[in-house]
Parts: C-alpha cells; structure tokens; sequence
C-alpha cells in the first residue's frame, strides 16, 4: 500500500523538514523533546547517506533489521528514485513525506522515517509493535453461557475480532479524528445498510467536536459526548464483550472502538438494554425471560426494600400484620438508633465491603467478604447496633443489585437507594414516592444519543418489548427494534418462521 | 456557564427539599406500646371504664403485654389516662379486637363505634365483641396467662371461627354496614371466660346499636345460611327414630343404640345460597328461599345411602325440619324486633319513590309474614356409603 | 400571535397516548371522593348520574374535536385570538390560564389534605406543596415529550389499583342498587353535575391539540380514553354505593380510601396507607398537565418565555397555600374552581366550536361569493 498523504496537511504543519541529514537529525531531536529512545541509523552506500530514524522501544526490531536495513544494504543504488526505493522495502505500510510535523507523529507510533539524502521527501515505513495482551475471558461481564472471548486494548485485535465475527461486507470501520494533545484512534463501527444514519452522524459528531486533551478510555469517552452528565445513569453502554457488540450492530446499533481500551461503547442504549445480559439471547427463551424477570424484580426489590423497612419501622406500624408484629418489634428493640440511621449505616457497611473487595487481590477478596458477611453481620446484631431483619434486607437489596449484568447501572441503582432512604426517613410512604416521582421524571427526561431512555415503555413500541423488558421466543423477534430506528427493519420473513404443519403431514 | 449555575442551583433546590422536612411526628414501633384489645365497661352513669392490653416491646421487661385500666367520659378521655399509666406512648393502629360488656352494649354502643371510626388509625377489620360479663373479666385472663397476647389470642380465635364458617364475621367494617344500613341489623359474638380461657359463647342480636339478646350456635346456624351466601359450617339434627325406620339398615350388628333416644344427623353444608323475596307489597309477604349442597357427615344410626330414593327421604326430612327451624327463627326475630336478616333492604329495594325511615321500617316488619322453602341437596356421604 | 403552532418534529407525540393522557387528567384527586359527592345527589342511583357525566364528557370532547378540526394545528389560546380579536381573546386567554393554574393548585391541595387527614396530621403543608410543586416544575421543564409521557407511566403504574376494588366486593350488598332509577330527573341531573367535576381534565385536548403528531385519530383516542374514566368512575361508584351503608357513604368524605381500609394484602395490613402514598403518582402528572398547559399561556399570550412562567406559577402556588389553612377554606376553594370548570371546560368549549362552526362557515361563503361575482 502507497498512500501519498497530502490531505490531512494543515496550515501551521507545512513545515518541510531540512534535506541536510545532520540538520534534520537534530530538527527530529527537537521535535521528540530529546527523546532519550529516539535512535538514528545512517547507511551509506554508493556515496549516498540514507538516514533511518525511529523510536527505538516502539518498532519491531526484527522486522526493521530484516525488511529495511538489509533490504537497503543489499538493494539500494545511487540513482533510485524515492519510487523504487519504496518498491524494494517488503512493508506493507509506507509512505511518502517531508512534513516535519506529521513525520514525528508517525515516529510516536512506531513508524521508521527513511530518508535518502538530496531527495525532496523521505519515506515512512509501519514497523510499529505495540504491547498488548492475548485474548482473554470477560471478565467484568463473566458469563455461564455463551462465547466468552473479550475485547483487549489493542485496536486493530478489536476490529479483527469484530471483522471475524460479524463477516458482513457492509460492515463499516469509520476513522474519527479528535482534536486533542494526545491523538485518539476512535472507530465508529455500524453496519452500513441497517444503522440509523442519524445515530452515526449524532456519534461523529459528538466525537468530532471533542476538544480534550486525553481520553484514557471508551468509558471516559462515554461520559463526555452524554447528553446529561449530572445523572448518576450511565447513557452509553461500555462492554468488553464482541458478541454483545455483533448483535448490537445487527440490531441497528453504533459501537464506538478506541485504540488502548478493552471496552467497546455502543448506544443507542436505554434504560433496559442495561439490565440485558448475552446470555438472555443465547438461552431458551423461557429460561431467558425468567432470569430477565427475575433481575428486574431484583432491582425492584433491591431500590424499595430497604426504604420500605425504614417508612414501616418509623411511621406506619399500622401496616405491619400481626403474626411479623413481634419478631419485627423485638429486633428492634435493642436497637438504639432510629430506623433511618441503623438502614443507612447497614448499607453503608455493605457499600465498603463491596469496595473493600473490589479493591482487593481475589484471594483477599473472597475472605473479605466472609468476614463481612458472617462475622460483621452476626456481631452487630449481637452487639445491638441492628436488627436481625434489616440484615436479611440489606443482604437481599445488594444480592439484588449485582444480578445487574451492567456493572455501571448496578452501582447507579445501590447509589439511588441512599437518596430514597433519606426520604423514607422523613416521610414514611409519601417520602419514598416523592423520589419514587423523581426518578421517574428523571429517567423520561434523559435520552441516549437523542432516542428516549425509556424506550421501548415510553414512548411504547410494542414489538420492542420482546428484545428489552421480556424476551419472545425467537421466531417472533423478526423485526429489528425499532428504539434504534434501523434502515432495515426486517431480520427475516416472519410469515416463514410462522408456517405450521397439520398434525402428521 | 448559566446552564452549569442553573443546574446548581436546581441541584441545591432539591437537596435543600430534601432536607427540610423532618417536623414530621416519628411514630418508630420500638418505642410505641401498641393496643391490641380494648375493654369497655359501663362504670356508672356517664362514666365509662376502659382496659387496655397494650404490647411493648422492652427487652428488660417480663412481661410482652401490659394491662391499663382508667374511667373516664369518653374513649379518647380513656386514652388520655391510660397514657398517663404508660411508660410508651399507646397508639391504636395495631388494635384487633374490641369487647363492650353486656351492661353497656344493652345501653348502645354506636358513640364508641363512631371514635373508632373518626380515627384514621384504626383498621376496618377490627372485630367488635360482647363480653358475657364485664370486659375486664376477660382481659384479666392475661394477667394469669403472660405467654400470651390476648389481643392476639382473640384475634386468632374470632378469625379461625369465621374462616372456617362458624360465626359471622364480626368485623368494624360489617357492624358499620348493618348498623347504617336502614333495613338490617348488626350481630356480634359473645365472648366468656371458661377455665381460665376466653371462648365464643353465642351470638348477640342488635337493634340499631342495642344489645337484645342472644342466639345460641344452632340458631346461629340458621342465620348464617339466611345471611350470608358462601358456606355456613356444620348443624345437628334431631330426629324421631321412628320417622327413619323405613330406611333403617337392619343389619346384626348395627342393631338399636340405647345411647340416644333419637336419631342425629350431621349435615355439612358446602354451598349454601339464600333468597329472600318479596311477592307481595300489600301483605308484606316474604318468600325465603334457601338452597343447600351438603355432605351427610354422621348419623347415630345406620342408614341406607346406596337407595336414591331414600336419599330423597332424607333429604325430605331434613327440609321440613329445617323449615321449621328457620320460620321458628323468622317469628323470633320478629318478637324481638331485629333483622339481622336483612328483610328490610330487601323491602327497600322495592319501594320506589319514597324515602323508608328505620322507625318506618320496625313498624312495617312487626307485620311481616314468611314463606320458607329449603332445597337440600345431599351430594356426598362420605367415604363409605 | 400566531393562531397555529407548528411545533418541530420531534416534539410531537402519537396520538394513541392520548388514550391515557386524558384518562389521567380527567382521574385525580376527585375520585376519591366522587361517590359521596354524587350520593349526596343521586342517592342510590348515583352510578347512573356519573355514567351520564361520562356521556356527556364524551360529547363535549366531541365537540371540541370539531372546533379544533377547524383549524390546522391550533390551541385554545390561539383560537380565541382568532375569533374575538387580540383583546377580548387575550382576556379569555389569561382567563384560562387563571382556570388552568388554580386547578393545579386544588390537585395538590387537596391531595396534601387527604395525607395530612390519613397518614401525618401534623405534616407542614408549605413542605410537601414545596415538594409536589417542585417535582411538577422538574416535569413541566422537560416539555410535552414528559409530561406526556408521565402521564403515560402514571396510568400504567397504577392500573392495578383499579383491580383492588374486587375486594371490597366481597362486602357488597346488592340490594342497595334497587329500585332502579327511584330518583327524579332533578336529582339525577344534580347527580350529573356533582360528578362531572371529577370528569374535568379533558378540557386540556384543546391546549395539547398542536402536539399531536396524528391529528385525525384525535378524537377516537379521547374518546377511548374518557370510555375507560367513564367505566372506571361508573364501577367505583357501584362498589362504594353497595359497599357502604345508605347514610355511611354520605358520611365518608373519601369512600374510596375508605373501601380500600378493608384491603388487607399477604404481607400488608392496611392498605389504604399504601394507597395514599401512592396516590401522588396519580396526581403528580395531573399536576404537571394542568401547569404545562397554564405556563404555555405565558409564551402564546404574553410574551415571555414558558420557562419562566412554570416558576411563576409554581410560586406564587406555594405562597397561596399559606393561606388555606382548614377544610371548610379548601372546600370553598374547591367548590369555586369546580364552578369555573363547569363553565369553562363544560360550557364554554361547546359555544366556542359552535361560533367557531358559523364563522368558518360564513367565511367559506363569503369566499365563494367572492369568487363567484
């Protein structure tokens, strides 16, 4: 490949560099900021210095000894032209510049610049080898079932993986520039004939009209192009799971591919695409829309049951009934804080376990929770500081809370749960519906990249619901969902998935 | 910029709401002592004696319940003074049962009945019951048994004898009902203190909020079926032995019994549906229409199933008995000027264009006159023919 | 100002919502209290009087409809501009707006009266009024999409409440319901009266109108939707007639809360606790409707922008619930706003697509005249 890059030239870049080899050395030197790696290698042969520079812990030194020193020793002649130096470099990318500026950018990214002396431009060779891992299990996203390869920080393994699985010739790898002081290597990944093309230009956009100097990852470049950034709901879903992203771009979704980073952002994503897990598509879809049902109880159950207790224990003792009346009341009665205190500092505990484990190597991790759990648990109610029951809530609403496949909704829901305490405290009932309204109103209000959160509830789309908040049997899920607006609607004919045979035919 | 300061101070506007608030009364059940039962006694007059058990939930203390007797004017005067004896603040939202004692409840009981239901707190299916003899006779019984929460126990004993169709339900929600409702009358159990435990002794007939008099359980049997269209539990029915001797199974061994001089049948009834009915306005006669599905439980003597026809008899003879019973009850009824039954609703509905008074209504219901029809079916004699 | 509106694209919403819009708007706190209002009336035959409000509801919205028909995309305040003239039109604009804005101010009234009688006697009203207010404005900021759409959830959210009333069936005492139509004409026109205060809400079609995204099917979706309020009004009534005694029902200032007192769920003793509590998710979109459509009227009649008008309603709200402080203040308050509903959503809407009809139609033979001479 021999690709004259004269486009991208900008006005404050056209600087060409100096033709004299020791001054252009020293040109480099300056450019780098005296890099102590930057190295310089000067061939001469046929009375023609040909200089090689290059960062020398960022290109592959093999693939520079055996593709371009020797072939330069052995092939070169005084009288070739920049053209037939590049035809006897066996590299795939070369080319072709005398722009200091972008001549050191390619450096940073393990280029080689090959420059003969006296020509008017030098060539840049892609001899770059970056550090990267192998491919590994997810793991923040762990599954039973189903695939389980997971994303790595190297970009071009990304799109390979992506190529490879979803083999389809429209699939479409847009290169986004972002204007900052570390460059950025963002893709855009969709598929050309079914992604809604306001999606992609909303994405392009977004990204395009960055103006940060770093990005350290698709999760940060989440938050920035959000609409709403003061919600503790996350807008834009990250994963590290390829398949995950597949059948998002099958379904008329974008994904967003960031070199150096393991997680792939995709969107539109609303509330419920949060709570899906790949497992729910690669089960039987009985056992999916169970498991489905089953999370988003949990989450129920996990934002109300704690505040519930806290509403009853403090001010509608009238609802509890008579046979739960005096267990309820006995643990409480050693207790000598208010309910709203012994809930808050309970879930507080919790939330520093969870931290504390998070933080912590695995092995420690796991003993961790043990103590927490056990010995914490058991002590305290000992001791007085709570009721027995309240830790089978608390316990139960954290259960609930990591059956979230989404790491970063999971949180957002144990965080909410504070607030809604804080209400209870206060005003029993009413107050948990005051922040019951509040969230609601929130949620309707937020949007993921211009579509509503709420969708496919509000505004409802019927034929959506079997992808989001249930899960139809397969044959019935023909149509793409219309919450991403896709080109085209159909996966395949549903009168054919329908036909039914008579009894013994 | 002004986006970013507007979101703080919306943000500020919503922590400040969020914090506030707080002069909201803390009603934490730990530190409430919780009335489960209520005792009404007539003192004197004008003065009215109330017990309270109240359930506390003090790790130091022996006891879990506590009893609190005052006199006063009125319920909530009680309140006051039994607060007064209390070391938790009482609060009544837990309350499940209440008994007025025979004494006052034969003096009205409905100004009681109406602080029950002014107050928010208070539940619609508190039970109301009539003590035998004075209400704090029975709410002494848990002085002697401290295991035991009586408002509990009572709770659970109404409540099992209503689930399983003994008694009506004597609910706050029902005496309000049939107290308001021009054309019935309210009933409640009687409750009596034997051994040493509280047991439902029969049941009170009401005129408006008047205690009459007391039916027993057989009667009561009756007045279930008339009253209420589901299940009415099991009923005894005596017999001259001669009547059966056709279908008498005359077998070695189940010769004559000596042990009764009559003949007993268990009947239980699985479906019952009672109509009442209006055929004429002129000479207020009511047609009372009873349907029975029953299961034959028991007979002292031995009696042939397998014959249909004499399944027919029987069940023949348990109508005519029944038919008996019931206008027997209807008459009685009527003697007493109650009508737990409900004839004047039905009266009611068919009077078009014009108002009936309740003083109306007693006038007219002393003339009343009733046609009762009962329809036994026998559907299963159990296990064995 | 411009007598349609053209909103852009993306604010319109389906017209399939308004099923459940004005199904909303029309159940808030009213129906707590709708059976003993048209008791008071009707007596027994009460159910018979609000199935008839129902009805009636159903032709005003039609004729509504057809006033709206008229125009391309047009609200109320833009359409009384065009028939009276900038003046008289603006007066009857900002009376609307007064209608509109001391509605929403009885909804939350009223709603913080029945917490304080049922659940905290001694809870501030400027507290929770600061709250309702402030969680309304939150809404209303969003624009139609949310308030549509809180609407929306609301109804979903407390369908199930709706199913509660099998329980307290099982008390009910048919005879109660006959004789059958034992009232006089007088009584049960009285009875229609009292219950279409509770219908009142539909009246914001006119105010919504310019938002929906297909206008044709405008009618059959209201319509729908004041079918369900209608049946669900009808059947409450029903219940809460045979649940409770003759004079009880009249005694009981919410029978609805109080037919709810016997619910008793597995884990649960009194519900009516519960009910109260979330009774908010049935008036908070009401709220939000009512000071949408009442802030729209700083933007179409006077010229300020509707953000600013949603706080200025929203506090001088709150500063007038400082000085309602008992129930027979609130009763009259509510009683004046219930006899402007009359006028204003009954009424008025009925004459105004009349005068709207003749003008239309004097105009189309003016145009033909014109043309043909």
């Amino acid at each position: 490949m021999f690709k004259w890059r004269s486009d991208r030239k900008q006005a404050e870049e056209h600087k060409s560099h100096s033709l004299n080899v020791d001054e252009l050395k020293k040109q480099l030197e300056e450019e780098l900021a005296s890099c102590s790696d930057i190295s310089f290698r000067t061939i001469k042969k046929d009375g023609k210095k040909i200089l090689t520079s290059f960062l020398s812990s960022l290109i592959d030194k093999s693939s520079l000894d055996e593709f371009i020193l020797q072939s330069l020793q052995t092939n070169f002649t005084k009288n070739m032209t920049l053209e037939e130096v590049a035809q006897i470099l066996p590299i795939a990318q070369l080319s072709a510049s005398n722009q200091l500026k972008e001549i050191v950018e390619s450096i940073i990214e393990g280029s080689v610049y090959i420059y003969v002396e006296g020509e008017p431009c030098g060539l840049l060779a892609n001899v770059s080898k970056t550090a990267e891992r192998s491919l590994e299990k997810a793991e923040t996203e762990a599954l039973v079932y189903g695939p389980k390869i997971s994303f790595t920080e190297s970009l071009p393994i990304n799109v390979n993986i992506l190529r490879s699985n979803v083999k389809d010739a429209k699939l479409c790898f847009e290169d986004i520039e972002v204007s900052t002081r570390v460059k950025a290597r963002i893709k855009i990944v969709y598929i050309k004939d079914i992604a809604d093309p306001n999606n992609v230009e909303t994405f392009r956009q977004r990204i395009s009209n960055l103006k940060v100097d770093y990005i350290p990852d698709t999760t940060v470049l989440g938050q920035l192009i959000e609409n709403n950034s003061w919600s503790v709901f996350p807008q834009l879903m990250t994963t590290e799971l390829p398949d995950r992203i597949s059948i998002g771009l099958l379904s008329g979704k974008v994904a967003v591919l960031m070199d150096r980073s393991p997680a792939a952002l995709y969107g539109p994503t609303p509330f419920f695409t949060f709570f899906e897990s790949t497992e729910d598509i690669y089960m039987r879809w009985n056992m999916a829309f169970f498991l489905r049902m089953l999370r988003l109880t949990a989450i129920f159950l996990s934002v109300l049951l704690t505040p519930a207790y806290v509403s009853v224990l403090t001010y509608h003792y009238e609802v509890i009934p008579s046979p739960l009346l005096v267990s309820l009341g006995q643990s409480r009665a050693n207790v000598p804080f208010p309910p709203v205190f012994e809930a808050l500092l309970l879930e507080f505990i919790i939330e520093m376990l969870r931290e504390a484990g998070a933080r912590l190597p695995t092995k420690v991790g796991q003993t961790m929770g043990i103590v927490g759990g056990i010995v914490i648990g058991q002590a305290a109610v000992d001791a007085g500081f709570t009721s027995n029951i309240l830790i089978i809530i608390i316990a139960l609403s954290a259960l609930g809370s990591f059956t979230t496949p989404s790491y970063l909704m999971g949180t957002a829901i144990r965080i909410i749960r504070f607030p809604i305490i804080i209400m209870a405290g206060f005003w029993g009932g009413i107050g948990i519906m005051v922040a019951f309204c509040f969230f609601m109103i929130h949620l309707l209000k937020l949007d993921s990249l211009g579509r509503p959160y709420l969708s496919p509830a509000y505004p409802l789309r019927l034929s959506d619901l079997g992808y989001s908040m249930f899960r139809y049997p397969l044959e019935y899920l023909s149509k793409r969902p219309a919450t991403n607006q896709p080109k085209d609607n159909d996966r395949f004919p549903f009168k054919k998935a329908k036909e039914k045979k008579d009894v013994d035919e | 910029m002004l986006k970013v300061r507007k979101r703080i101070f919306f943000t500020v506007l919503i922590l400040c709401v969020l914090f506030v608030p707080g002069c909201v009364e803390q009603k934490q059940l730990e530190k409430l002592g919780l009335v489960t039962a209520v005792g009404y006694d007539l003192e004197k007059k004008n003065v009215i004696r109330g017990t309270v058990v109240v359930h506390q939930f003090d790790p130091m203390a022996q006891n879990i319940t506590k009893m609190i007797t005052t006199t006063a004017n009125t319920s909530r005067g009680l309140r006051q003074g039994q607060n007064l004896q209390s070391n938790q603040k009482l609060v009544t939202g837990q309350m499940r049962c209440v008994i007025y004692s025979k004494e006052l409840a034969k003096k009205g009981v409905i100004q009681l009945v109406d602080a029950l239901n002014r107050d928010s707190t208070v539940g619609n299916m508190v039970y109301l019951t009539v003590a035998d003899g004075s209400a704090k006779e029975i709410m002494d019984i848990d002085k002697t048994n401290s295991k035991i929460s009586l408002g509990t126990y009572l709770y659970n004993l109404i409540k099992q004898n209503v689930e399983s169709e003994q008694i009506l339900s004597p609910t706050l929600q029902e005496f309000n009902h049939n107290y308001y409702d021009i054309g019935k009358d309210p009933v409640l159990p009687v409750l009596k203190v034997q051994n040493r435990d509280v047991i439902i002794k029969g049941l009170a007939l009401f005129k408006d909020d008047q205690y009459i008099a007391e039916l027993g359980p057989k009667e009561h049997f009756y007045l279930k079926i008339l009253s209420d269209k589901f299940n009415a539990g099991t009923h005894e029915l005596g017999f001259k032995r001669s009547d059966f001797e056709r279908i008498r199974l005359k077998k070695g061994e189940h010769s004559i019994r000596d042990v009764y001089s009559k003949l007993f049948i268990d009947i239980d009834s699985i479906n019952s549906h009672a109509k009442l009915k209006l055929i004429d306005k002129k000479t207020l006669k009511f047609k009372v229409e009873v349907k029975l599905d029953s299961r034959l439980l028991e007979s002292t003597e031995p009696l042939d199933y397998s014959n249909p026809s004499s399944i027919k008899f029987i069940e023949k003879k348990l109508n005519q008995a029944m038919e008996k019973d019931i206008n027997g009850l209807m008459k009685y009824f009527q003697k007493l000027d109650v009508d737990p039954v409900g004839i004047g609703n039905e009266y009611k509905a068919h009077l078009r264009g014009k108002n009936l008074s309740k003083k109306e209504w007693r006038e007219i219901y002393k003339r009343a006159s009733f046609d009762v029809q009962v329809k036994n079916r026998i559907v299963k004699t159990g296990v064995i023919d | 100002m411009k007598v349609d509106l053209h909103p852009r694209l993306g604010l319109l919403f389906n017209a399939y919502l308004l099923m459940f819009f004005i199904h909303k708007v029309q159940t808030g706190v009213g129906v707590v209290g709708l059976p003993r209002i048209v008791y008071l009336d009707s007596k027994h035959d009460a159910w018979i009087s609000v199935f008839l409000a129902g009805v009636i509801t159903g032709i005003v919205i039609w004729a509504m409809f057809i006033m709206l028909k008229q125009y391309d995309s047009a609200d109320l305040y833009g359409i009384q501009v065009d028939i009276y003239g900038r003046w008289i039109g603006n007066f009857l604009n900002i009376v609307y707006m007064i209608y509109l804005s001391a509605c929403f101010f009885t909804i939350f009234m009223n709603y913080i009266e029945i917490v304080q009688v049922w659940i905290f006697p001694n809870l501030p009203t400027w507290q929770l009024s600061l709250v309702l207010i402030a969680l309304s404005v939150y809404a209303v900021q969003g624009g139609v999409r949310i308030v549509i759409g809180f609407a929306f959830l609301g109804v979903l959210g407390t369908l199930w409440l709706g199913a509660i009333l099998i329980v307290p069936m099982k008390y009910a005492d048919t005879t109660h319901l006959f004789p059958i139509l034992n009232i006089d004409v007088k009584h049960l026109i009285k009875g229609i009266y009292g219950s279409s205060l509770s219908m009142m809400g539909f009246e914001l079609l006119m105010f919504f109108y310019p938002f929906i995204k297909d206008k044709k099917s405008t009618l059959l979706y209201a319509q729908i939707g004041n079918l369900y309020t209608t049946i669900l009004f009808t059947v409450v009534t029903l219940v809460s007639i045979m649940f409770f005694a003759e004079d009880s029902l009249a005694r009981t200032i919410w029978p609805v809360l109080s037919m709810f007192k016997i619910v008793r769920l597995p884990n649960l003793e009194r519900f009516e606790f519960i009910a109260v509590s979330f009774w908010m998710l049935i008036i908070l979109p009401n709220m939000s409707a009512y000071l949408w459509a009442a802030s729209k009227g700083f933007s179409r009649v006077i010229k300020m922008k509707q953000k600013h008008g949603i706080w200025i309603i929203g506090i001088l709200g709150w500063a007038l619930a400082f000085f309602v402080h008992t129930r027979s203040q609130m009763n009259t308050v509510t009683d004046y706003v219930a006899k402007m509903g009359f006028v204003l959503a009954f009424c008025y809407p009925v004459m105004l697509s009349a005068i709207v009809l003749m003008k239309k139609r004097f105009m189309r033979r003016k145009a033909a005249n014109a043309q043909g001479s």
